[in-house]
């Protein structure tokens, strides 16, 4: 008999507990508020129409009302019998892969530099004009790229051809496209992707410099060993998140520079998707690859996640 | 609109957020001592954050604000409506660039006054953006009350089964469109006999090459006639600086993508890669037409000799009429339009005064010297409107008014020329333009839903460029008919197009060996399913009545 008596209050003592606790720190929770809603609305609710991957999709009938496609893969099929399915593939993680590689460093190097910069000007005009680009849209770009590269008015191809006497087809040719594509991402995020370093790195301990100092640590040593790993846990973590971005190749500049001659090095799921689910109206399709994609991404941050927690570094 | 919107959206949240404040309410009384002051403060910042989320909500309802079924009667306009009739209001949407801001639209004033409607005209200057904007819509089932699309679009709505039927109106109430059109025009928009769309009043074809006569003159070349001289006359433009400047800057031919080339396929007796035509009486698709080798390798010696501009392929828009204008480029393939409208005239004498563009026929080859093929199946843009318009009498019937209107009399003459007095006057039976024309009316083709009266329309509003126009349409060329078909299920038209245009250029550029066509015909067939779509495709072509 005494059992329960002792639990009856343990539970509400907890439940109360639990409830109090929310109540303390209402205002924390109400600024979560918005995020969650955000995600419910933006993020989970609209996973309820993946489904239209296994319909075939009429905008008319709306989602429920459409028929089930038959096969129940059919949408999939038509993806992976595609003539081109391998070298999408191929192109879509080589791409990811180059831009995840070599996108890596450059941003902490400028991150490093803007860190180690004492004149305050010099470090936030530096830091403004390098975020500019993130902002710019790929047709922009494409404008400057054309500027500096084109093969009858370009910048560049006018040094080279004064040089030479050749010109190098950087848009039209297959052994530079995929170059291009990487380096210029790399430029347009450069400023963007040092934001993040730099926020890190101004949450390292100060002491540990201090201490570094008095020990007689130059400049490069107080950077390898006390400003480097206390950024390790961001660069692993936006390292795993990219990870999960590995089937977006970036289909907005893609379909910005490509052109028939690079095809076979530039086409990716997403602009085939374009062109062969948007544009016939394929919906159904379209979903298809996407949740194709997804799968894959989620997979991959899963598994690196799990590598990276026995390095001691995961995100959860 | 949009203000209403929003308060009814802070309505309509404010009794959520009621219903949000019991909660914390009756939380409130297991918790005592929380004071009433805190609840309110909880209130506030709730609503502040709701009304966050509203101004979010509504910048994404915002496209159904337009909805025409209860724009015109909702609570929104409470004035005007004594005695009146009701304004009508007509969303419609196309694809298209050039439309001027509301309040200097001319047409649209004279439209709405004239049949008491008021017309909301969205225009999306790139094809990719109308076809997604329009997808959009869709799928929020808030139509436009009508919207252009070309015969591929005009497939799909309908499969989908989107597009109004106008067959029964035809007689009726669409009978002056009928007039105007003719049955042979409206054909191209009918599937399986049932009109969905109406076609535009068809087009002349306005392609042709163009040849900077100064520079032949320059360097003592006549007007090439055969495609050896064509070669030549276009090496010298790369090789012996025909513009004088001492420098070697100059292109050959420009042009943008495999476009480039269409103007000699006629040259060797056939047509562009992929085109159906009627030979010897019967239906042939020209990738099996042994002359399109020959074509092709007469574009790979142009290219080897480096007369072809580099970057055709990065051409996009209207790049290389820019290279034209800017004097780089010495040959071009395009329409009289973008040529020879009194605005590029001016550009191209301000680069250089001695500037002289002249149209030349395309080079005599074994095949003859035919133009570029002219489609005469392609139906171009049309005009369709949704199923959903049915319920809603009062808006169709607007809108068949709409088009009735444009295809006779006062109101073809408004989208055609302008306002009768300022923009054209009429002097005996003719019109005749005036200056401010010109200046003003450039964008009336907007309000054009059934197309004009092609010839007589150019001539008034072109009277400069007349003897341009004449060249173009009149320069013998083989027609073809892949306006008619449609692609058969299994088909897929993005990866084969995506192969034959790919095979093509490595051909021209001399990646592939010209032996190995046979091969690239078959992947094309078996990868790429091509036989299944030439086999639909006769099969369409011989029930249509050609080839037979």
């Amino acid at each position: 008999m005494a059992t329960p008596v002792l639990e009856k209050p343990r539970k509400g003592m907890l439940k109360w507990d639990i409830g109090r606790r929310i109540w303390q720190y209402r205002v924390l929770y109400i600024m979560l508020l918005p995020g969650i809603v955000y995600y419910i609305l933006f993020k989970y609710l609209p996973m309820y129409g993946v489904i239209i991957s296994f319909k075939d999709f009429r905008i008319m009938e709306g989602i429920m009302a459409s028929p089930w496609a038959d096969p129940w893969n059919k949408h999939f099929l038509t993806f992976f019998e595609s003539p081109y399915f391998y070298q999408l593939l191929r192109n879509t993680i080589l791409i990811s892969v180059y831009k995840l590689i070599f996108g890596i460093v450059p941003p902490i190097l400028m991150a490093i530099l803007l860190n180690e910069c004492r004149v305050r000007w010099f470090k936030s005009l530096v830091q403004t004009l390098t975020y500019m680009p993130h902002f710019l849209s790929w047709v922009i770009i494409y404008g400057i790229l054309i500027a500096l590269l084109s093969q009858t008015s370009g910048l560049v191809n006018t040094w080279i051809k004064d040089m030479t006497g050749s010109t190098i087809p950087f848009l039209t040719s297959p052994t530079y496209f995929r170059s291009l594509l990487v380096t210029s991402e790399i430029w347009q995020n450069l400023g963007w992707g040092a934001i993040i370093y730099l926020a890190a790195m101004s949450g390292i301990d100060t002491t540990l410099y201090e201490a570094a100092r008095v020990d007689g640590a130059s400049r490069l040593r107080m950077i390898w060993h006390i400003t480097l790993p206390g950024i390790r846990s961001v660069i692993v973590m936006l390292f795993i998140l990219n990870l999960g971005h590995i089937m977006d190749a970036g289909f907005g500049q893609i379909y910005v520079l490509y052109n028939l001659q690079v095809y076979s090095v530039a086409d990716i799921i997403d602009t085939w998707v374009f062109r062969t689910g948007l544009q016939q109206m394929n919906f159904s399709l379209a979903s298809a690859v996407g949740l194709f994609k997804s799968v894959i991404g989620f997979v991959l941050v899963l598994a690196s996640n799990r590598i990276a927690k026995k390095w001691g570094e995961g995100i959860w | 609109m949009v203000q209403l919107k929003v308060d009814a959206g802070i309505r309509g949240t404010s009794d959520f957020l009621q219903q949000a404040a019991l909660e914390p309410d009756s939380i409130n009384k297991s918790f005592k001592g929380c004071s009433i002051v805190k609840k309110t403060y909880l209130v506030r910042l709730l609503l502040a954050m709701v009304l966050l989320l509203t101004t979010v909500l509504t910048a994404c309802s915002q496209g159904n604000g337009n909805d025409p079924g209860t724009g015109a009667d909702g609570n929104g306009n409470d004035q005007g409506n004594n005695g009146t009739e009701q304004v009508v209001k007509l969303d419609i949407m196309q694809s298209a660039s050039g439309l001027p801001s509301p309040d200097k639209d001319f047409i649209l004033a004279a439209l709405n006054e004239a049949l008491n409607v008021d017309i909301n005209m969205t225009t999306y200057g790139s094809p990719d953006d109308y076809q997604s904007q329009l997808n959009i819509r869709m799928s929020s089932t808030n139509l436009p009350d009508m919207f252009s699309l070309n015969k591929a679009q005009l497939q799909q709505y309908q499969a989908q089964d989107i597009l109004l039927d106008l067959t029964p109106y035809m007689d009726n109430e669409l009978k002056v469109v009928k007039q105007f059109l003719g049955e042979d025009t409206l054909k191209k928009g009918m599937i399986d006999g049932k009109l969905y769309a109406i076609p535009k009043a068809p087009g002349i074809p306005s392609m042709s090459l163009w040849i900077r006569k100064d520079w032949l003159d320059n360097l003592k070349l006549e007007v090439p006639k055969t495609v050896d001289d064509f070669f030549e006359v276009a090496k010298a433009f790369v090789e012996r600086d025909p513009d004088g400047n001492n420098e070697n800057d100059t292109i050959g031919l420009t042009g943008t993508s495999l476009s480039t080339f269409a103007p000699f396929y006629g040259s060797f007796g056939t047509v562009n890669p992929g085109e159906f035509y009627v030979k010897d009486g019967k239906v042939v698709n020209s990738l099996y037409d042994p002359e399109i080798r020959d074509a092709l390798a007469y574009f790979r010696k142009l290219n080897e000799a480096g007369v072809v501009d580099p970057e055709i392929m990065a051409n996009t828009g209207l790049v290389h009429q820019e290279k034209a204008i800017k004097g780089q480029a010495g040959i071009i393939f395009i329409d009289w339009a973008n040529m020879s409208k009194n605005e590029f005239v001016e550009q191209i004498k301000t680069v250089n005064p001695n500037a002289e563009w002249i149209q030349i026929h395309s080079p005599e080859g074994p095949g003859g010297n035919y133009a570029n093929s002219f489609d005469i199946g392609n139906a171009g843009t049309m005009f369709a409107i949704p199923k959903s318009l049915e319920k809603d009498k009062d808006t169709l019937n607007k809108v068949f008014e709409l088009l009735n209107y444009v295809s006779e009399g006062e109101g073809s003459r408004l989208v055609q020329f302008g306002i009768e007095g300022k923009h054209f006057n009429i002097e005996g039976d003719q019109v005749v333009a005036t200056e401010l024309m010109a200046q003003e009316a450039g964008y009336s083709w907007l309000y054009q839903f059934t197309g004009r009266p092609e010839v007589e329309y150019l001539k008034v509003k072109f009277a400069d460029q007349a003897e341009y126009i004449d060249f173009a349409s009149t320069l013998p060329r083989i027609e073809v008919l892949n306006g008619f078909l449609s692609y058969p299920e299994g088909y897929n038209p993005a990866d084969a197009d995506r192969y034959l245009e790919e095979e093509f250029t490595k051909f021209v550029y001399g990646l592939r060996p010209l032996e190995e066509y046979d091969a690239f015909l078959e992947t094309m067939e078996n990868t790429m399913n091509y036989k299944l779509y030439v086999d639909s495709a006769i099969e369409q072509l011989n029930a249509l009545g050609y080839g037979n």
